[in-house]
């Protein structure tokens, strides 16, 4: 009898195990699927289209590491007209400094602020939200109209006061020529501009949420022992939230390489106002073809899990995970 | 009882009231002066860009109409691009949304064979950048026939991993198991588990990612600009009627107010489910 209890325990123990594994493998099915075809597929596509030329009459040509030199003496300077310009890897690489030190620092200390329910902080959380509700490309072409010197606000406002001239042929003019999104030198300084002006919006909703699901009663005891909102901020906010911070800056990384919008909509194709996704945008939607951007694709999807791989160890080791 | 707070707390108080004002006032000028730049005769607007309140009936009528009648690549006017960006945000988060819940729900509280193979799959999707894997997948698309179709679009979107994966992994794993046994004890098969006990304890997470994808594709420039010429959605439309209208900024707004009227008055019906999610749902790690 025992033998007869123990099988009849063995079998219902592999049924539920059956039935699980349906249940676990029906449902992962899919995603691993999607994730092999558009993900896995395109990636080895990538790097195996980045040795071969591709053309409508010609067919698939192996070239071996010609793609890549063509990138690196666009880079150099040896090829005319290329896209591929040290302008645009800095430009780029300019944005992830700017998110990371000015964005996302600026969030942090508003969603605090609101958090100790700042003056008018139910109104500031509304507003603040605003750009996020408006269209990202509404704000584009509102901030664009904005500078114009005859009806935006901004260069109206400029002109008015008499500063609306270039600063040349003696006038006290501080308008560039062209216009600030116009003109070559100022032009990426201004797309800078719209990104702090708009990027406060974009990840707040994050930390707000984080901070909301934060203790009261770490801080409530912080502060009987007298520690005052600065402190609490530094030693107490910051370590708690810290996790949503580092996952944030690893997302900002990614975000940054293929940001492409506002340099379109509000530079159009200035080589001065390039960026990384710009440039492949672009490539793409000329030339289906194309198989230098895969190369270009390779080296930006190795550089870029390098950099983001090399913050993820700096913010662990800096960083600590407090558990609560 | 008033707050006694030392300099250096009043000092941070002040610092930041001041700036977060500066921020609120731009968004709101600019608001306002999209909303009155809608209402006002061209000329006026040329003329003189700070008098706000030459507003007229006729010019509203007159904006609007341009705005509404504008077609987009000869065939597409408003109405039609909203319905486009509709069913384009929509789909792409309701399809996001159920693969990755699901998906982090089944990691975080079944052991399986190929569990770490999975979690590193995610760390793979996290970490790599794919910026350059668009020519790949435009080909794709392309050769499937699904180039330029809401289908394909939703293709892409139906992915299970990402950041959002690790929401709800980190999320379920934090919800006791203890409802499910005594559920499976009464007979309760796996699917009735996921659907009847954990997912509904899990809508404050699910209300967050919603909302903070409905935000990511609304202002989605990216994915119609290279993969849904054909039906513009309003992100483009805009911009078209931007280039053609840019010397007519009024008739540009009515066009921007009209949109910004519609995701407000969303906004303004779901505020208080967005209020509440952010206080529920969390990113942790």
């Amino acid at each position: 009898m025992n033998t007869i209890e123990t099988t009849k325990i063995n079998n219902s123990m592999k049924s539920l195990k059956r039935r699980n594994a349906i249940f676990v493998y029906g449902f992962l099915a899919w995603p691993v699927f999607q994730w092999l075809v558009f993900w896995v597929y395109p990636n080895i596509g990538m790097i195996v289209d980045s040795f071969f030329r591709d053309s409508v009459v010609a067919g698939k040509i192996f070239v071996g590491f010609e793609n890549y030199e063509v990138i690196f003496k666009g880079f150099l300077g040896q090829q005319a007209g290329s896209l591929f310009t040290v302008r645009m890897l800095t430009n780029t690489f300019s944005l992830i400094p700017l998110t990371i030190c000015i964005n996302m620092v600026l969030m942090i200390i508003f969603a605090y602020a609101l958090y100790k329910k700042v003056l008018l902080h139910g109104f500031f959380k509304i507003v603040l939200f605003l750009p996020s509700v408006l269209s990202a490309v509404v704000l584009c072409l509102c901030f664009k109209m904005s500078l114009d010197p005859d009806v935006g606000l901004i260069g109206a406002f400029i002109k008015a006061i008499g500063l609306g001239g270039d600063g040349t042929a003696g006038n006290m003019g501080i308008f560039p020529v062209g216009g600030f999104l116009g003109n070559d030198e100022t032009v990426w300084g201004s797309i800078l501009v719209f990104n702090v002006w708009t990027g406060v919006s974009g990840q707040l909703i994050y930390f707000n949420s984080a901070m909301a699901r934060l203790p009261a009663s770490v801080f409530e005891s912080a502060e009987l022992d007298g520690a005052t909102e600065m402190q609490q901020f530094f030693k107490l906010c910051i370590p708690l939230i810290f996790p949503t911070i580092n996952t944030l800056i690893i997302s900002t990384v990614a975000g940054c390489l293929s940001w492409m919008m506002p340099a379109l909509l509000l530079a159009g194709s200035n080589p001065n106002a390039s960026s990384i996704g710009l440039v492949i945008t672009q490539i793409v939607k000329s030339d289906s073809k194309n198989t230098v951007v895969c190369a270009f694709g390779v080296l930006v999807s190795i550089v870029g899990t390098v950099v983001v791989l090399t913050l993820h160890k700096l913010l662990d080791k800096y960083g600590q995970e407090v558990e609560y | 009882m008033r707050k006694e707070r030392c300099l250096s707390d009043r000092l941070f108080r002040i610092i930041t009231f001041t700036i977060m004002t500066i921020f609120a006032i731009s968004f709101i000028g600019i608001f306002f002066w999209m909303i009155f730049g809608s209402m006002r005769s061209i000329s006026g607007f040329v003329t003189d860009p700070f008098n706000f309140f030459d507003i007229s009936w006729k010019s509203i009528a007159k904006n609007y109409e341009r705005a509404f009648t504008y077609k987009v690549g000869g065939t597409t006017a408003m109405p039609e691009m909203f319905l486009n960006s509709i069913l384009f945000i929509v789909g792409t988060v309701s399809i996001g949304l159920i693969l990755t819940s699901i998906s982090g729900y089944i990691v975080a509280k079944y052991t399986f064979a190929l569990r770490k193979f999975i979690i590193t799959i995610n760390i793979l999707v996290i970490t790599i950048p794919t910026v350059g894997t668009v020519s790949i997948t435009y080909r794709l698309l392309d050769s499937l026939n699904l180039l330029d179709t809401f289908f394909g679009v939703y293709l892409l979107a139906a992915g299970g991993f990402g950041f959002n994966f690790l929401l709800f992994y980190n999320y379920f794993s934090a919800i006791p198991w203890e409802y499910a046994e005594s559920a499976f004890i009464d007979g309760a098969g796996n699917f009735t588990v996921m659907m009847k006990i954990m997912m509904p304890q899990a809508l404050p997470i699910i209300s967050a990612v919603a909302v903070v994808s409905f935000i990511g594709s609304w202002n989605d420039y990216y994915t119609p600009y290279m993969y849904l010429n054909s039906r513009p959605t309003v992100a483009y439309g805009i911009n078209a009627i931007y280039q053609k209208y840019n010397a007519s900024m009024p008739y540009v707004f009515a066009g921007m107010t009209f949109s910004a009227v519609v995701s407000l008055g969303l906004y303004c019906a779901f505020s208080k489910t967005i209020m509440e999610s952010m206080s529920a749902g969390g990113l942790k790690g």
